[in-house]
């Protein structure tokens, strides 16, 4: 009984850290890291240094990203700094 | 005594630990920490043999050859532009040995096809073939468009040994209602999902049975390279590259136009009206692009050099889709005049034509050469882009310069 305790607190403990150190980590992602979580693990940020685009054209190329390249949804915050951070380092 | 080990005891001993180790080394990886994906370690490896050309992406591999180094008439190798859309398959020798091609769909008989099996049964036929990018100068469009930067590089015109498409697909019975082409490869989508492809386009049945298309397995004599679709692709000459699928698997003949990756939306595809630089068009108002325009590229001397001599021989190639080249001329006063450069037959059908000039120089000083192309139907080259929201078939005149110092 006294092993499944020292368990049980083990398992508090590392959710505890968890929390405390990584809940929050895409709040205080910087925007470039913002942009490499979520385009990098399918192409190259390569594919984005080149390019030269206005927020409209970025915005639709993120929804081409959800409807035809399975990017995983954003919430809507996190989003719009991806296209504000895309339309004002790589826009025209 | 030796104490026996059931599995239930086991478990029973191990599954705290091993759950408390699993669970801590999953608290221990930070949220959106990627990991390493599969794909790098093959991801650069493949352009090695490439140095001379301009990378524009590693993953997907693009690169492009700076137009200097297209002054051969047959391009070598080492000198093709890359364009991938997914993820180059990953084979094994098994594989490629055993690799085969499925002719389906809109036919009266289904066919699966060796390599051997097409050596066999259809003539092998050699041609030299152009294959340009649908995006080819898209770097100069403004405002910009999304896509790949190619500038002037994504065009290429090797030799290419294979069966003829056509003979293939008569083998196969091609029903009365077909009108389209998918042709299917076996890379992989960016995504990783295997339920996508990478990208599956196609041709009309009427392209689709022109006698220069071919199922090639050699490239310039040698079997292609792995960066160019080994063991087996398609050469569809003088229409979007995309429709010339590598490490191909599978043909469809199909009752209606294909519906495949970069077949629908705006992929591939040019506004049906010309359109105002900038403006949004709708998805109903695009059509598919077929043959690539005339163009031309000077590949002697490089740009921006400086030559000591009045007299200067300029050369290069020039090609215009299913079309042929009527005409070549060059300006060295910014199109105000222009003189007519020697033109010659293409290698074969569907191969670009060289053109050369002796241009002599009025005096010293900073000149830009220009070269025009007209093709069989007088069609030339524009000076300026006809600008569509994707950035395809910028075909403008090509311009180098140079300072002539004497």
């Amino acid at each position: 009984m006294f092993k499944n305790i020292k368990f049980t607190l083990f398992f508090i403990l590392l959710f505890i850290i968890k929390n405390i150190s990584f809940a929050n980590d895409s709040d205080t992602l910087s925007n470039k890291e913002l942009l490499k979580y979520n385009c990098s693990s399918c192409h190259s940020l390569n594919t984005i240094y080149q390019q030269r685009l206005s927020k409209e054209q970025w915005k639709e190329i993120i929804l081409l990203m959800y409807s035809e390249n399975d990017m995983p949804k954003m919430i809507k915050k996190k989003e719009d700094i991806l296209i504000n951070y895309l339309a004002s380092n790589y826009g025209n | 005594m030796k104490r026996k080990i059931t599995r239930r005891g086991f478990i029973k001993k191990h599954s705290q630990i091993m759950l408390s180790v699993s669970l801590a080394s999953y608290f221990s990886i930070p949220m959106n920490v990627i990991p390493l994906y599969a794909n790098d370690a093959i991801k650069i490896d493949n352009i090695h043999k490439k140095n001379d050309l301009t990378i524009l992406n590693d993953r997907p591999i693009n690169a492009e050859t700076p137009p200097h180094l297209l002054n051969d008439s047959v391009t070598p190798t080492n000198r093709h532009f890359v364009r991938n859309n997914g993820i180059m398959p990953n084979l094994t020798s098994n594989e490629v040995n055993n690799w085969t091609l499925k002719i389906e769909g809109n036919v009266h008989k289904e066919k699966l096809y060796t390599i051997k099996d097409l050596k066999e049964n259809f003539e092998v036929i050699s041609k030299v073939l152009q294959l340009e990018c649908g995006g080819n100068g898209r770097a100069f469009f403004s405002p910009p468009t999304p896509g790949n930067q190619w500038t002037y590089g994504a065009i290429s015109c090797s030799e290419w040994t294979g069966v003829r498409l056509l003979d293939v697909l008569k083998a196969s019975g091609i029903k009365d209602t077909s009108i389209y082409t998918g042709h299917y490869g076996a890379d992989i989508h960016l995504s990783g999902n295997e339920n996508k492809d990478a990208i599956s386009r196609g041709v009309p049945i009427k392209k689709a049975l022109d006698v220069n298309n071919i199922i090639a397995f050699s490239m310039n004599g040698k079997n292609i390279p792995k960066i160019h679709g080994s063991p087996l692709r398609l050469i569809c000459p003088g229409w979007p590259g995309s429709t010339s699928q590598k490490w191909l698997t599978k043909i469809k003949v199909l009752d209606h136009v294909h519906d495949g990756t970069k077949m629908t939306g705006k992929s591939y595809k040019i506004p049906k009206y010309s359109t105002k630089p900038g403006n949004k068009v709708s998805d109903s108002d695009f059509k598919i692009i077929e043959s690539m325009p005339v163009k031309s590229l000077i590949t002697f001397p490089k740009t921006g050099l400086t030559h000591y001599s009045l007299k200067l021989n300029v050369n290069g190639h020039a090609w215009a889709g299913d079309k042929n080249i009527k005409k070549l001329e060059i300006s060295i006063d910014y199109g105000v005049t222009w003189i007519e450069a020697n033109l010659f037959n293409p290698i074969n059908k569907y191969a670009w034509q060289d053109w050369n000039i002796e241009i002599i120089f009025p005096s010293k000083g900073y000149y830009e050469i220009w070269s025009k192309a007209t093709d069989e139907d007088n069609i030339s080259q524009p000076y300026d882009i006809n600008w569509n929201p994707k950035g395809y078939l910028n075909n403008t005149i090509h311009r180098i310069h140079t300072v002539i110092n004497v």
